[in-house]
């Protein structure tokens, strides 16, 4: 995306990616449309007294995923999900079914989800990254301010315990 | 020694962090080829179930069952205290009047009885103390001593001519 785009051109541009991507996080629709209402409140007060940015994804990617893990951690947070521990029946990513996804069943897609619901925070966030926002290992490693070397141990340990699972429904 | 890649280099050369030397060996080894297109297969199978949904309900535990067993140890703990309660409570501040021998019960009742039963004021006099021999056939039954002299019942009383009428004994 051009720098010199502005605040609403990035609005329009990422909202649909950031509200999937908090959704995907932290398991509730209405939650992730609350982060990216104040994802997108940080970025206007940032952009007034900084300046946009360089590049609007991975700035905006950066606050939303950070937002995500305050909000996880706090008490309240917690509790609600402890106490309501469901996850919703909304689709992420509005796709057509292929061939592949009509002969998965729902047992592996509920296996699936709990796996995906029980990574640690950091490897949800980087298994995330990758595999569904299709960033490079080095674009989530700068994103995340991590290094390289914590974002493949993060991302190899999701995906194996993710292949686990998927090895053990099938 | 083999050369093929481990499970950790193939998902780094996937995420983009491997290095050329190890993505040459991924394109010419058959094995780590067809051993990264299985890993490219899972991660699309794995992508493509998160990323389309409907995303299956879990299931919550009803909220009653989890207060189960909280209300089963107050139950608990309250059964215990009331238990305490009893025995080394209550017990200790209750007086228990001493238990009495079934003899003594019964003298003590004969007491009452005379007292209470006695129409003169005094109870009678036991037939030894009097000095006289006690006559099995001739008893002292006075009034409503039959009431607790044995062999003074009013049948016999009364054939014996010693039962005055209540109204004459009254005047």
């Amino acid at each position: 995306m051009d720098p010199a785009q502005g605040y609403e051109d990035a609005v329009c541009c990422h909202s649909g990616r950031l509200r999937r991507l908090c959704q995907l996080l932290l398991g509730d629709s209405q939650e992730a449309e609350e982060v990216v209402q104040e994802v997108f409140v940080k970025a206007l007060e940032s952009e007034r007294r900084q300046g946009p940015p360089v590049d609007w994804g991975p700035w905006l990617t950066r606050i939303a995923v950070n937002t995500c893990r305050d909000r996880r951690r706090a008490g309240w947070w917690q509790r609600f999900r402890r106490w309501s521990d469901q996850v919703e029946q909304v689709p992420i990513i509005d796709r057509g079914l292929t061939p592949e996804d009509a002969a998965i069943s729902s047992e592996t897609r509920r296996r699936i989800w709990l796996a995906f619901r029980s990574l640690p925070d950091r490897q949800r966030e980087v298994f995330v990254l990758r595999h569904l926002e299709d960033w490079s290992g080095p674009e989530i490693a700068d994103a995340l301010g991590l290094s390289p070397g914590t974002v493949k141990r993060h991302l190899f340990r999701a995906v194996h315990r993710m292949r686990v699972v998927l090895g053990d429904a099938r | 020694m083999s050369r093929c890649l481990s499970e950790r280099r193939l998902l780094n050369l996937q995420a983009g962090f491997g290095d050329p030397r190890e993505q040459a060996h991924a394109v010419a080894c058959p094995a780590c080829a067809g051993r990264l297109d299985a890993l490219t297969r899972d991660l699309d199978v794995l992508t493509g179930v998160l990323a389309r949904g409907p995303i299956p309900h879990t299931r919550p535990l009803p909220s009653f069952r989890r207060w189960l067993p909280a209300a089963a140890g107050a139950g608990a703990l309250g059964l215990a205290a009331l238990l305490w309660v009893e025995v080394a409570v209550w017990r200790a501040v209750t007086y228990v009047p001493p238990s009495m021998r079934p003899e003594e019960a019964s003298a003590m009742l004969t007491e009452v009885s005379l007292a209470l039963f006695s129409l003169r004021g005094y109870a009678p006099v036991p037939a030894e103390a009097s000095g006289e021999p006690a006559d099995e056939d001739v008893r002292v039954c006075e009034g409503a001593d039959w009431l607790v002299t044995a062999g003074c019942a009013p049948a016999l009383l009364a054939h014996a001519g010693r039962v005055r009428p209540a109204a004459e004994e009254s005047r």
